[in-house]
């Protein structure tokens, strides 16, 4: 039996689903990623678990455990806000030591748990400083720190990162799968970021106006989507219908084409063994390690992700390239 | 949501005190107002409009307030300006004590000015000396619109100066790079950006001005022809009482409070506030 | 931010003439003489020796304090409680709140007065008239938005609604939260109001005099009833409510400085 698991959860406001159908289990010791667009329900969702907002229908269960009877406290449930929520009249070590508190820790044993925590979240120069004196990165580790020092069952983070600016998201990020691999918790993440998804899942699940869409493994969602509404979501992707692949390529198909545009290459000239046509770049990104390339193929507009070497100059704007795919990497969507 | 419904409670004692002391006595004044001679009538707002006694006294109050609001705000504007350019230390400071000078009403300010401005005041001696005036009648409308003046303009200082930072330092420069001319930079820039806090600032000092009875009282006594100062004479006075005139000639004097405030919120309202 | 000397002495010479009524009372305290000359006489403690001997002067600052310390336990623990449930729990009954807290702007102590005489002077069996507790009651909605306006500031600056999730979410009830959150943050709103509630208190004078009078002798209205004398005796009751108030209006500088070092 999965750790945590999900039945039939829905929600309404109004005569508005809010979500519906939602199913989900977690093993033990997994990071879930919800991802989804802003007004998906995923952060609704988040809080139903927590129990700061009831469900219409549905079970969840943690440990075995029906939690939806019972208050927040008393699931075994720990979150950490997006806007950190950290006590602004309390130190650093107090609002730690306020959480432990609540569970009825005292004394020697309370303070002991408290510089354990300081010192696993490296806070320890910081301990006595308020929330007002301290930087953003280091508000989310405080708030990350008075979570987990609760040894809570499930770990509930409300787009922990969005708030933060690019630098110190990615070393967030970082210390997130460093501390998860040491301590080996569980948690449900939602973020809207696609990329921070893939990066920080063992599993994700993709939402959309209140249903989850496909969940699986990174690699699955990304490489094999289930839909047209996933694939446009996770990864920068290429969306041929029917008629547009027999006019660019030739190829008859009953479904859409969803072309990676990592799985697009570009040759000087045509290989007949593989499916081509010829194109035009017309726009050239240099993203870091991956160069970006639109071809205009046939009047249709392609996205190809090339490594960037060196040794391979980039192509000038306007040349004549014919674009090469593999037909084990075209996938195809149903719907 | 696990809130706590006994939370209503602590509402309650201020929501009582409200009613019993703010709402009820106001509510009563209302309808006593329309009460003559024990029954229903609008006779004692009929004797009001028609007494030039009354009227002679609504006026003075509108004017006297409408001069000394002109002048809080001709006097405060250009301080606070100066104020915006000291450092903060210094701006507190000098905040503070204009919070005093706002709140110093009544027999303090009175006396005081009494003192410097009365008959034999140091201030009339100096000018008499100085051959600047005749004479000064501190007790008279004048001297009111002098003592007025004085708590005026440390409102008007403490109500304009917080409004002044929507003219930032970025904007002055911006205007002075593209060789904007101070006067037209008040007028097309400055004010404009200003207008509803200035409006917002003019009403809460006409309001002070007409609401004010100790200063006037203490300065003239019962006979100032002021309507704060005859709603206390219908009230307690030893020759007229008339409670129910006291009460009508109160609406109207609420009425020319509330009237400029319910315009100045729904003008900005529809208009929408500027932003910097 | 220039501070040119023109400007410096503008406003320099702006600062003394707000001082100048002060100065002018003050002088008056401690002059032996002063009709008829631009400068008084002489100078002597002898006013201040007469006023303290007086058995008014005692009983008059007495009642001030007492009237203003009865007066700041009844505000604070009717409004405090009340603002912060409001904006925490009531957002509607906020909204009323707000309006009724600046209710006494628009109307005018005389006015209010008026119809706390009607209502508690006997006309419905009530009496309250001639004693200090319709004061202490009656300040309160005057006082109100002196707690409201500070408090409200300090609360929108904080996330209100996530603070109490998280306390929830700990298993902290709300007024524990209340009491260990919430109120220590807005603490100097709180202090803010309490000192300007004072400072109302002791220079009110139209409730004092119109509800409750010679009942119940108020410093105001001893310098009422000390008008018509020689003048010397008012001044230093008002030089000594006047250092009353200066040193509680400082003390409120001091704090809001201390708030603007701490953002």
């Amino acid at each position: 039996m999965s750790f945590v698991q999900i039945r039939d959860l829905s929600k309404k406001f109004g005569e508005t689903a809010v979500f519906a159908d939602i199913a989900m289990t977690i093993e033990q010791g997994e990071v879930c990623v919800l991802v989804g667009p802003s007004g998906c329900g995923k952060t609704t969702l988040l809080r139903v678990m927590a129990g700061l907002a009831q469900p219409d229908t549905g079970s969840i269960r943690i440990a075995g455990r029906d939690v939806l009877g019972l208050a927040p406290h008393q699931r075994g449930i720990a979150m950490v806000f997006q806007n950190y929520a950290l006590f602004p009249n309390m130190t650093v070590a107090q609002n730690i030591s306020f959480a432990l508190e609540q569970q009825g820790k005292r004394g020697a044993d309370l303070a002991q748990r408290v510089a354990a925590m300081i010192d696993l979240m490296e806070l320890g120069p910081r301990a006595n400083a308020r929330p007002a004196a301290l930087s953003g990165g280091q508000k989310q580790r405080v708030a990350l720190a008075r979570a987990l020092a609760l040894e809570p069952q499930l770990l509930l983070l409300d787009e922990p990162l969005s708030a933060l600016d690019a630098q110190i998201r990615k070393r967030l990020q970082v210390e997130f799968k460093r501390l998860q691999a040491r301590i080996g918790f569980t948690a449900v993440f939602v973020t809207h970021d696609q990329e921070e998804a893939l990066i920080l899942g063992d599993r994700i699940a993709v939402m959309q106006s209140g249903r989850i869409l496909q969940s699986g493994a990174p690699h699955e969602v990304y490489g094999a989507p289930a839909s047209r509404a996933v694939a446009g979501f996770i990864g920068n992707i290429n969306i041929l219908e029917p008629q547009t692949v027999r006019h660019v390529f030739g190829q008859v198909s009953q479904d859409a084409w969803a072309l990676h545009p990592e799985t697009i290459s570009l040759s000087p000239t045509p290989d007949a063994a593989k499916i081509t046509a010829p194109g035009e770049s017309t726009d050239r990104r240099l993203l870091g390690s991956t160069v970006r390339y639109s071809v205009l193929v046939q009047g249709v507009s392609l996205s190809v992700d090339v490594l960037s070497r060196p040794s391979l100059p980039p192509l000038a704007m306007g040349t004549r390239v014919f674009v090469e795919v593999n037909p084990a990497d075209v996938r195809l969507l149903t719907d | 949501m696990t809130k706590n419904h006994w939370m209503i409670l602590a509402l309650a004692p201020l929501f009582a005190v409200l009613l019993l002391f703010e709402v009820l006595p106001l509510l009563a004044v209302v309808l006593s107002s329309f009460s003559r001679g024990g029954s229903w009538s609008l006779g004692n707002y009929g004797e009001l409009i028609a007494s030039g006694y009354h009227r002679n006294a609504y006026v003075t109050s509108a004017w006297l307030s409408v001069l000394t609001t002109v002048i809080g705000m001709g006097f405060a504007l250009p301080i606070c300006r100066l104020l915006q350019r000291v450092p903060s230390g210094l701006q507190t400071m000098i905040l503070t004590y204009s919070n005093i000078g706002a709140n110093f009403t009544g027999f303090p300010l009175a006396f005081a000015f009494i003192i410097m401005f009365g008959l034999s005041g140091s201030f009339t001696l100096l000018l008499k000396a100085a051959g600047w005036i005749e004479d000064l009648n501190i007790y008279s409308i004048g001297g009111l619109v002098l003592v007025y003046s004085y708590f005026q303009i440390c409102l008007g200082i403490l109500v304009i100066f917080p409004s002044l930072s929507a003219i930032t330092v970025e904007i002055e420069e911006a205007a002075r790079l593209l060789g904007v001319s101070r006067v037209t930079f008040w007028r097309r820039i400055g004010l404009p950006i200003l207008a509803p806090s200035l409006i917002g600032a003019a009403v809460l000092l006409f309001a002070n001005a007409m609401g004010t009875y100790a200063t006037a009282f203490a300065l003239a006594g019962g006979n100032a022809a002021l309507v704060t100062i005859h709603i206390g004479e219908l009230v307690a006075g030893d020759v007229f009482s008339d409670p129910n005139l006291a009460d009508a000639l109160s609406m109207i004097l609420v009425v020319t409070l509330v009237v400029p405030i319910l315009v100045e919120q729904l003008w900005f309202k529809r208009r929408g506030r500027h932003a910097a | 931010m220039r501070l040119d000397p023109l400007r410096l002495g503008l406003l320099a010479v702006l600062f003394a003439v707000l001082f100048l009524p002060i100065v002018a009372v003050g002088l008056n305290a401690f002059a032996v003489e002063w009709a008829g000359s631009v400068l008084p006489v002489g100078y002597t403690w002898g006013w201040f020796a007469q006023m303290v001997a007086d058995p008014r002067f005692g009983q008059a600052v007495g009642n001030s304090l007492i009237l203003a310390l009865g007066s700041l336990l009844a505000s604070s623990l009717t409004c405090v409680p009340a603002i912060l449930a409001a904006h925490c729990y009531y957002p509607k009954l906020d909204r009323l709140l707000g309006g009724l807290v600046v209710l006494p702007y628009a109307v005018p102590g005389i006015v209010m007065a008026l119809g706390l005489l009607r209502l508690y002077a006997g006309n419905y069996g009530i009496v309250l008239t001639g004693s200090p507790w319709l004061l202490i009651f009656g300040y309160i909605p005057l006082g109100a938005s002196l707690y409201y306006m500070p408090m409200k500031s300090s609360l929108n600056a904080l996330a209100v609604q996530d603070l109490l999730e998280a306390g929830y979410l700990l298993g902290v009830g709300d007024l524990k939260l209340q009491w260990r959150v919430i109120l220590p943050c807005v603490r100097q709103g709180v202090v803010i109001g309490l000192i300007l509630n004072f400072t109302l208190v002791i220079s009110e004078f139209v409730y004092a005099n119109l509800l409750v009078g010679g009942l119940f002798p108020t410093m105001q209205i001893l310098m009422y009833v000390l008008r018509g004398g020689s003048g010397h005796l008012l001044s230093v009751l008002i030089m000594v409510y006047f250092v009353i108030v200066l040193i509680a209006t400082t003390l409120v500088s001091l704090i809001v400085m201390r708030r603007k070092e701490a953002l």
